[in-house]
């Protein structure tokens, strides 16, 4: 995967929470970028495995103590479109902005193992084709080759070749989404949720 | 991650100690009350002199040579419990290294079997004496060596036939390879059918991205379920039939019971499998089509001479051959075991090595069933001799326990998918001996190939239960039966992220196979 080049996108990131349906919230904030003629970011936390609503939460949202809430993130122009048409939005289906957070960086875990050369090549290629920008902390790789696991066994099964590592990917919010989105493809690498650090 | 690791590893010590702890406090809360058999033995019971008189008479069954008795009577009644605990111990070892210490287990599996082996054998040898060496001299060349052999053999032919080619893994063709590999484990062993088939199964899946269904319902249909009708078919079985159980006996016996459970899981497999694959549309085409193509299949000749040569020791009564005391090799036995080595032989000189490497046919895995086995042979011998004197012996309170063929399904099963199959059946197959109160020799009486007045309905409905579990909950867990961890093993070098230990009993086990155990056992042995 090639590099990307990161320096034309907006850097900022917002989370957004507002109180309505899911699928109402997602609806009109699509039909308002498609009508509005705006080329901008805008990810369902669900979609992304972006930690939503909290137990506490859908448990008061359930018991109507509090309104159901629906996660979104949005880029700088993003917010402000949203927020030009906050009371349009309020008029026409009841959806409320209840707090807008700015995002400091996002982060998540990754882990992997194979069991063979070609599929250790190619998760390091994933790897090593991550958007630039982004930091790898607390990375463990351990390769381990035992000739003499060599071959099939049935009660005492081992591989001759092991390639594990587990690690955390931080950075801003954009570049992060994008490396997660890489490294879920290949069926070996398992990604954690996508954590927000918000301001 | 190095947290869950630790729970993951934890929790499967834990899961292992409360079956040891079962096996150990099962005598213990059993009730004391009568034993359901006990009506059925005493309607059945036979002088083994009687059953060896019956059994000269009878040459044309197909039914095992009978020996003799392994012990003296009373080596049962005189051995404590806690003389198992090498048995326990050694079962254990298979059951957890493989999965905390996979390469210390590797390098050390032999030591590690000598040394429970010996643990039991220097004590047993200084208290027992010539007992105790006519009791090991009986369990290795009745049990342990033609055991060996038998694998060997099946394990060397099936390892000279390749399928190539190329197919596409669609729902269709993956239940046709699933439905031959089932059809096929229990002529060629399931070791020898998943050995055969998992690499074009992993072949023909290669572009898929959902696949690990479809590696889970090979272990569970190919590495366990087909191997259920013939003694060929899973190591448990062999066992059955070296202590008396007709060759065609599980082929008639657990027929309905296989198809049932097989016919399910291929059902809930192909629905799996079409609403996976439609998420992932349809194949490439990477221009690669290489015709289906079978080489070596001459071993079929091979496999069924396998095949002629245990039903020949099975239908044939010759001369026994004096060992040492009561100990005594038949000589139809030591034909038999010949006539598996020189198929063996012969597959290795007729097959090219161009095969094999195909298959990446190594000495490897038959090497670590003879070392393990040589232990597990060995450390069994308390276990058996208790069970056989039924009532009598230490494990009274299990054989009162375990009473119906829903029990002995279950609970030789349950056991079945944490230790290996093999000695748990074998364990079960004597407790229900123990439990009528009779000698290994009757059992071709019991189960009605000797005189149909001898036939026991009682322990023939217990026998299957045995067999069904100790074959069909192999499939539970990876370290179930010896191919499921083979299996999986080779899928993870195809780059297949198998689930762990517990995925695979979560994810799949239990909500797949329970179920379908639960409806065999409404259906057959309620």
């Amino acid at each position: 995967m090639a590099t990307q080049n990161t320096t034309t996108r907006p850097s900022t990131y917002f989370e957004l929470s507002l109180a309505g349906p899911e699928d109402l919230a997602h609806g009109f904030l699509t039909g308002l970028m498609v009508g509005a003629g705006h080329d901008g970011m805008i990810v369902h936390g669900p979609d992304e495995d972006i930690p939503g609503p909290t137990f506490r939460e859908k448990i008061k949202a359930a018991l109507r103590v509090h309104p159901h809430e629906v996660h979104v993130v949005v880029d700088g122009t993003t917010r402000a479109l949203v927020k030009k048409h906050a009371k349009t939005m309020f008029a026409e289906t009841g959806l409320q902005i209840l707090e807008e957070r700015k995002i400091r960086r996002a982060k998540f875990c990754f882990g992997y193992q194979a069991y063979a050369p070609r599929y250790g090549r190619e998760i390091e290629g994933l790897l090593k084709s991550l958007p630039r920008g982004l930091k790898i902390v607390n990375y463990d790789r351990k390769e381990t080759i035992d000739p003499s696991a060599k071959g099939v066994e049935a009660y005492a099964s081992t591989h001759d070749y092991e390639l594990k590592g587990k690690g955390e990917i931080i950075g801003r919010f954009d570049l992060v989404l994008q490396a997660r989105r890489i490294l879920d493809t290949h069926p070996l690498v398992d990604v954690d949720n996508l954590n927000l650090e918000l301001l | 991650m190095d947290c869950m690791l630790f729970v993951r590893r934890a929790l499967g010590f834990a899961s292992l100690l409360i079956v040891l702890a079962a096996l150990v406090l099962l005598p213990a809360t059993a009730g004391a009350t009568t034993p359901q058999h006990d009506d059925q033995a005493a309607q059945v019971q036979v002088d083994e002199h009687a059953v060896d008189a019956v059994d000269a008479d009878e040459h044309n069954s197909e039914q095992p040579a009978v020996h003799v008795e392994h012990h003296e009577p009373g080596l049962g009644t005189r051995l404590p419990l806690w003389s198992a605990i090498p048995f326990v111990g050694i079962l254990l070892s298979i059951a957890v290294f493989p999965l905390v210490a996979p390469h210390f287990w590797h390098k050390n599996f032999p030591k590690i079997s000598a040394l429970w082996a010996l643990l039991f054998a220097v004590p047993f040898l200084i208290a027992y004496k010539a007992e105790a060496l006519q009791a090991i001299l009986h369990i290795y060349l009745i049990d342990y060596i033609p055991f060996i052999i038998l694998l060997w053999a099946l394990f060397t032919v099936s390892g000279g036939i390749y399928v190539g080619g190329s197919l596409r893994g669609s729902p269709k063709v993956n239940l046709v390879l699933l439905i031959i590999g089932t059809l096929l484990a229990s002529w060629i062993g399931t070791t020898g059918a998943a050995m055969v088939l998992i690499r074009p199964l992993l072949r023909a899946n290669a572009w898929r991205q959902q696949k690990v269904h479809v590696v889970v319902f090979f272990i569970f249909l190919v590495a366990n379920v087909g191997g259920s009708l013939t003694p060929l078919g899973d190591p448990p079985l062999f066992l059955g039939f070296l202590h008396g159980v007709p060759f065609f006996w599980v082929t008639k016996a657990l027929l309905p019971e296989m198809m049932l459970v097989s016919i399910l899981l291929l059902a809930i497999f192909f629905v799996i499998d079409t609403l996976a694959i439609r998420k992932e549309g349809d194949a490439p085409d990477d221009g690669v089509k290489e015709p289906l193509k079978i080489e070596g299949l001459h071993n079929l000749i091979f496999l069924l001479g396998i095949m002629a040569g245990v039903l020949f020791s099975g239908s044939v009564k010759l001369s026994h051959i004096p060992i040492f005391g009561h100990v005594y090799v038949e000589l139809q036995n030591w034909l038999r075991d010949g006539f598996l080595i020189l198929m063996g032989v012969l597959s290795l000189r007729t097959t090219t090595k161009m095969i094999r490497k195909k298959n990446e046919f190594s000495w490897f895995p038959i090497q670590e069933v003879a070392y393990l086995f040589a232990g597990i042979f060995m450390c069994i011998i308390p276990a058996l001799a208790i069970l056989q004197v039924g009532t009598q012996g230490a494990l009274a309170g299990l054989i009162e326990f375990v009473k119906t063929p829903m029990h002995y399904f279950w609970v030789t099963g349950g056991l079945s998918s944490f230790l290996d199959n093999a000695p748990t059946y074998l364990t079960f197959f004597n407790t229900a001996l123990g439990s009528f109160g009779m000698p290994e020799s009757a059992v071709p009486g019991m189960l009605g190939y000797a005189d149909v007045a001898l036939r026991n309905p009682a322990f023939i409905a217990d026998l299957k239960a045995i067999s069904a579990g100790a074959v069909f909950m192999g499939a539970m867990t990876y370290i179930g039966n010896a191919p499921n961890f083979m299996v999986k093993s080779i899928a993870e070098e195809a780059g297949i992220p198998m689930p762990s230990f517990f995925g695979y009993l979560l994810k799949y086990s239990l909500p797949i196979l329970v179920p379908v155990f639960v409806i065999v056992t409404l259906v057959f042995f309620v």
